[in-house]
């Protein structure tokens, strides 16, 4: 890989995302990372189990990824400064700061890679910054708390590969179609390119690259500017889940009217309960963005010296701020009506599923019936073949007894008693016949 | 034209048998641009791993920037097509390209002969298959793999940039 043409002194790379954070959280989190003066020796580490069972388990296991931190400073309920170390594939070390807006902010200086110390290719950077992105995600999901965990899942799946890229290096770089391809590998396709006080800004689909003597001075518009990025992001995240869930309630909605059988109602509502969860999530996440965007509304321009609101005015932060908000209400009608379309086919899917068990339940019915008079039917037959054994059993006892003669010359009412002892074997094999039959039905039925 | 713009040409020819109708899809494509970069076929082209939406997910994917400023060239000039799909419970397009106008093809003949190999077999194309991971090339003797999110790993050290990071903007 690489052709390593352009290289960058000691590039320090800040990834910068949101997560889900209120002041109650915040506090929680600043609880839970920091020591109390009397524990000052001791190392806390974190780590997370995807597996529920671990509750119940008396002794457990970890990953071997885990987590320990140091604090450098924080302010009660609002946010906090460390560094954290990861342990697990080598040792990483990365500075974090994560405020109640839910701002994440990762930044670490690349100083050796491969064979490269100090001075690094971007073609190694290119591979290096999705190890970062990973740590990053890592040690966040061993740090927050489980529902803000659950949240982050719903939307990104386990591990969330986007977050904005920042690449800050004191090299001048010289724009050529053959940088501007390089630095492609680690901001994505470059969009725009501003010149900044001697230096460059450039911008790319996930990420900045900023070159300047002095890269410090910019450390104000990275912490600024990609976390407005990152809410973008966010926002364009929810847009997109939305339009997936509808286009699975456009696929289920044509399912039912096309017709639907019991195993396809219930995997349709399980579909549907992982929508209406989505939803819910999508929802509350709605909520936080809300609120951030008016906050950052409502603060614009921010407490930044001339230089910075120079830099935020060159790329319109203002009118980015504000466009925010539109698609922010945008957001909130699809969900309306995402919920509503939901709620419609879960009633629509009862509905169906009513009908549908009440059409099995009269067929049931009917076929019963049927099963029914056709078991009498086998009855009569069975008690009548009963008779008919015992007929012939008579009729052969008598014919080989010798006695018929005799028998035939008593006669009963005008009938020889020979007529009157077959009709009576045949009335009393009947009746046996009967008494088995229904002795034998009465178990089956017990059984 | 360069070599690896006729390149990437020919193996949109060669999958869509020259028909405007018919398109390779973006997914295959990269993939299919990744695997030639691999074997040496695709000379001087980089990549980068890099977020992408592959089959409804985002992930790391090896791009070529290379590969996609080229591409841009052959669409930008009318040797190829582009479209975009949509379908019916799909969120995203599905993004595939055409040959438009011909060229001569006058690139290396092993390079050729490799593109061959991997695609056809007894003069058909073989069926490729789009997986979670990449692609799967299916053949009657042997499947080719390719696992375009297969990131390579690179030893570094790192260490905490420390930033004078406070909440600027809130006054707090």
């Amino acid at each position: 890989m690489g052709h390593r043409v352009v290289k960058i002194k000691n590039p320090k790379v800040i990834l910068t995302e949101w997560v889900p954070f209120g002041k109650n959280y915040m506090t929680e989190f600043i609880d839970r990372i920091t020591l109390r003066e009397y524990q000052r020796k001791r190392i806390k580490y974190f780590t997370a189990s995807e597996k529920r069972d671990v509750k119940d388990k008396a002794i457990f296991e970890t990953s071997e990824y885990q987590t320990t931190v140091n604090i450098i400073d924080f302010v009660p309920e609002t946010s906090v400064k460390f560094t954290a170390e990861i342990t697990g594939d080598g040792k990483k070390d990365v500075f974090i700061y994560v405020d109640y807006l839910g701002r994440c902010i990762y930044a670490s200086e690349i100083i050796k890679a491969e064979d490269e110390k100090e001075i690094i290719s971007l073609d190694n950077l290119s591979f290096i910054i999705p190890d970062l992105i990973l740590d990053s995600s890592r040690i966040m999901s061993h740090l927050i708390a489980p529902p803000q965990r659950y949240l982050l899942e719903t939307l990104y799946g386990k591990i969330k590969v986007y977050k904005h890229v920042t690449v800050l290096t004191e090299t001048e770089i010289e724009i050529n179609e053959y940088t501007i391809l390089e630095i492609s590998q680690v901001i994505g396709a470059v969009k725009n390119i501003i010149e900044v006080d001697d230096g460059l800004i450039i911008f790319g689909d996930f990420g900045i690259f900023i070159s300047h003597r002095n890269p410090e001075k910019f450390e104000k518009f990275i912490y600024y500017y990609p976390f407005i990025r990152s809410i973008t992001g966010v926002s364009r995240d929810l847009f997109f889940k939305l339009n997936n869930i509808a286009s699975k309630l456009e696929v289920i909605s044509s399912n039912l009217e096309s017709g639907v059988d019991l195993e396809d109602i219930s995997e349709i509502r399980g579909e549907l309960s992982r929508i209406d969860r989505e939803l819910a999530v999508i929802e509350i996440v709605c909520g936080y963005l809300k609120e951030i965007i008016e906050f950052l509304n409502s603060s614009y321009p921010p407490n930044f010296g001339d230089f910075d609101l120079m830099i935020l005015e060159k790329v319109e932060v203002e009118r980015k701020l504000k466009r925010l908000n539109y698609r922010i209400i945008e957001i909130e009608n699809i969900l309306k009506s995402n919920d509503s379309l939901a709620t419609s086919l879960a009633r629509l899917l009862t509905t169906i599923s009513e009908d549908l068990e009440r059409k099995i339940a009269n067929q049931l019915a009917e076929n019963t019936k049927y099963q029914v008079a056709l078991g009498e039917a086998m009855e009569v037959l069975e008690i009548g073949i009963f008779g008919v054994y015992a007929l012939e059993a008579a009729h052969v006892l008598l014919s080989t007894s010798g006695k018929e003669e005799i028998l035939h010359h008593i006669k009963i009412l005008g009938f020889p008693l020979e007529f009157w002892i077959i009709l009576i074997v045949t009335i009393l094999g009947v009746y046996v016949g009967k008494i088995i039959i229904e002795y034998r039905k009465k178990r089956v039925l017990k059984e | 034209m360069d070599e690896n713009k006729q390149k990437i040409h020919y193996i949109i020819n060669l999958l869509t048998n020259g028909d405007k109708k018919r398109w390779v899809k973006q997914t295959v494509l990269f993939a299919l641009i990744y695997y030639f970069i691999k074997l040496g076929v695709l000379k001087g082209y980089d990549y980068a791993p890099t977020p992408f939406m592959w089959e409804d997910e985002i992930k790391f994917i090896n791009i070529s920037y290379d590969a996609i400023n080229d591409l841009n060239f052959l669409l930008d000039n009318n040797y190829l097509n582009e479209i975009l799909l949509s379908v019916k419970g799909l969120n995203e397009f599905i993004v595939g390209y055409s040959v438009g106008k011909k060229i001569d093809y006058n690139f290396n003949q092993k390079d050729k002969e490799i593109i061959d190999k991997t695609l056809l077999e007894n003069g058909k194309l073989k069926e490729i298959q789009i997986t979670e991971d990449g692609i799967i090339i299916k053949s009657k003797r042997e499947d080719v793999e390719i696992k375009i999110t297969n990131i390579d790993k690179i030893s570094y050290k790192s260490k905490s940039y420390i930033m004078k990071v406070s909440l600027w903007d809130t006054g707090l």
